[in-house]
């Protein structure tokens, strides 16, 4: 694996020089590998919204630099908006963005600020909607008749057409429900199983991110607080109730089974796996219907 | 850039002019504005400045905040001193070549409309940092109740909540359109570069959306109104009441002295600029 990103030493100070000078951010380092999937969790006002702004260059370090795939995105400071093809950035409530008469129209809207054209914008588009399952006959509906779940979803995949390196998605999941949830997850995945691509993801849902990111990375008051895999982090849930976060609820079902006495491992974070574990058990011990 | 939109914001200093009535700080508006467009020459208008300057001190809001409201009009003072300078055939002429004659009048002219348009767009700043939005349209609707004897009482209370609701917007919308602003740039949109045709072209991504939010938001709100048992005007009374104290009428015999001033200068000094 290697390197895609790497924050330096960040550090962001908004109305620098002026006396409502306020520190959002404070000597952040860290470095992501290629392919993996980052959470990015924080309370609200700890600097999640203020980090993700600096990766694609919306926002500039007071100090400190980012290397995306080796080069530090500020060494040319007028070719910034280059930087924005390599890094996608989905803001909170992307359906907002929407503008176009239709969805092909707008999810193109992206793939043509890059230059591409003609037949290759259309196969762009097809090629992308194919791999995050987005279906060709809503291509052709105004963005405005879709649902919640399917304008969110369409947003995203106008970013995701664009074939950024780094897909960077604040609270991508914040408002929809379950299903919905379930096939913007999906989409994502799928989207980095596809193209190999780094993803980070900003979100308050611990159940999701449990289900998808291979490493957390924690903030608190614009510091870098934990960044470790999903297991390790969640493994520390003390650590993470100091900071008024917790673990996913499953974990804290498990953590009171355990306190009872009985034996359960430390690593179930999902549903799925704590199923999957219960059901194990259980047929070892003949079965829950024996 | 859209962060320099200061106008119709309210900054709070607690000055005397704070503490004034909204109606009186109306109407001395409205007689300051008459009275502004009634200087005839350079001294009235000089006097005009300084009382501003007065008005500015006694506001507490700094000066720098006023300044910001300048840098959004800039435009428009330059644009008509220009044009002021170009049409201005009175006086001696300073330079002639082409078509273009310049002369004295003309410049003076374009200095005058110049400065007169900066105290208005400041004198006007003035009202809105030193007044809640909510004082605002509670002043304007009392200022127009008397429209009810000819049966146009609700038609006022309509449009004093419709100018509470539009204020109250203002800094939101300015919030969304710059995170649209940021969606689309994350999404390649180019909106400093290109000719002139472009950067029209490249404000529909922007546009769009920031009208579909804002009937959006219009629905909840009339929505939460409703809810609230909202029906118009009728029926309806205020918790706070407007009431006139002493320091209104100070302000207005301040305001009455300024506008005797205007009219002493102007007859004192006959040199007419427009």
């Amino acid at each position: 694996m290697s390197t895609i990103l790497q924050v330096k030493d960040l550090t962001h100070t908004y109305n620098a020089d002026t006396p409502l000078a306020k520190t959002a951010l404070k000597n952040i380092s860290f470095s992501v590998e290629k392919g993996e999937i980052v959470g990015i969790i924080g309370h609200t006002g700890s600097g999640k919204t203020t980090l993700v702004g600096h990766l694609n260059g919306l926002l500039k370090p007071t100090s400190g630099e980012i290397i995306v795939d080796g080069k530090n995105i500020w060494d040319e400071p007028k070719k910034i908006s280059k930087i924005r093809s390599l890094v996608g950035l989905v803001f909170q409530y992307p359906e907002y963005q929407l503008f176009e008469e239709t969805v092909y129209k707008d999810i193109a809207f992206g793939p043509k600020n890059l230059g591409l054209s003609g037949d290759e914008l259309d196969n762009r588009i097809r090629e992308t909607c194919k791999a995050v399952s987005i279906k060709e006959d809503l291509l052709y509906k105004s963005p405005f008749d879709l649902s919640g779940g399917e304008k969110r979803r369409v947003a995203i995949a106008g970013v995701m057409a664009m074939l950024p390196k780094i897909l960077v998605l604040d609270e991508p999941v914040a408002g929809l429900d379950p299903a919905g949830r379930n096939s913007v997850i999906k989409m994502i995945e799928d989207y980095r199983d596809t193209y190999n691509a780094t993803v980070m993801i900003v979100s308050h849902n611990m159940e999701n991110m449990a289900q998808i990111a291979d490493k957390l990375l924690v903030m608190n008051k614009g510091e870098l607080y934990m960044y470790d895999t999903t297991e390790n982090v969640f493994k520390r849930g003390e650590k993470l109730r100091e900071i008024g976060l917790n673990v996913p609820i499953v974990t804290r079902v498990i953590d009171v089974i355990r306190q009872k006495g009985i034996d359960v491992p430390d690593n179930i974070f999902t549903v799925e796996s704590a199923v999957e574990y219960i059901t194990s058990k259980s047929q070892k011990a003949g079965g829950l219907d024996a | 850039m859209l962060k320099d939109i200061t106008f119709g914001q309210y900054i709070e200093t607690n000055s005397p002019i704070h503490k004034l009535d909204p109606r009186t700080k109306l109407i001395l508006l409205i007689l300051n504005i008459v009275f502004l467009f009634l200087t005839k020459n350079m001294y009235s208008l000089a006097f005009a400045a300084v009382f501003l300057i007065t008005i500015i001190l006694i506001s507490k809001v700094p000066l720098k905040i006023y300044l910001k409201n300048i840098k959004a009009i800039w435009f428009i003072v330059v644009f008509t001193s220009l044009i002021n300078l170009l049409y201005g055939k009175t006086g001696k002429t300073l330079i002639s070549f082409w078509k273009i004659t310049i002369t004295t009048g003309g410049v003076y002219r374009a200095l005058f409309l110049a400065l007169r348009i900066i105290i208005l767009i400041i004198i006007s700043s003035v009202l809105t940092y030193t007044t809640t939005p909510n004082d605002l349209t509670d002043g304007i609707e009392s200022l127009l109740s008397p429209l009810r004897y000819i049966g146009l009482g609700a038609a006022v209370h309509t449009i004093a909540m419709m100018m509470t609701i539009a204020l109250r917007f203002i800094p939101t919308l300015v919030d969304e359109t710059e995170k649209i602003m940021n969606a689309q740039k994350a999404r390649g949109a180019d909106l400093e570069n290109g000719k002139f045709r472009d950067k029209i072209k490249a404000l529909v991504p922007i546009l769009v959306p920031l009208l579909i939010s804002s009937i959006r938001r219009a629905y909840d709100l009339a929505e939460a109104m409703e809810c609230r048992c909202y029906n118009g005007g009728v029926g309806r009374v205020k918790m706070k009441r407007l009431k006139y104290g002493l320091n209104d009428l100070a302000a207005l015999i301040v305001c009455l002295l300024f506008c005797a001033g205007i009219i002493i200068l102007n007859t004192l000094f006959k040199q007419v600029i427009i």
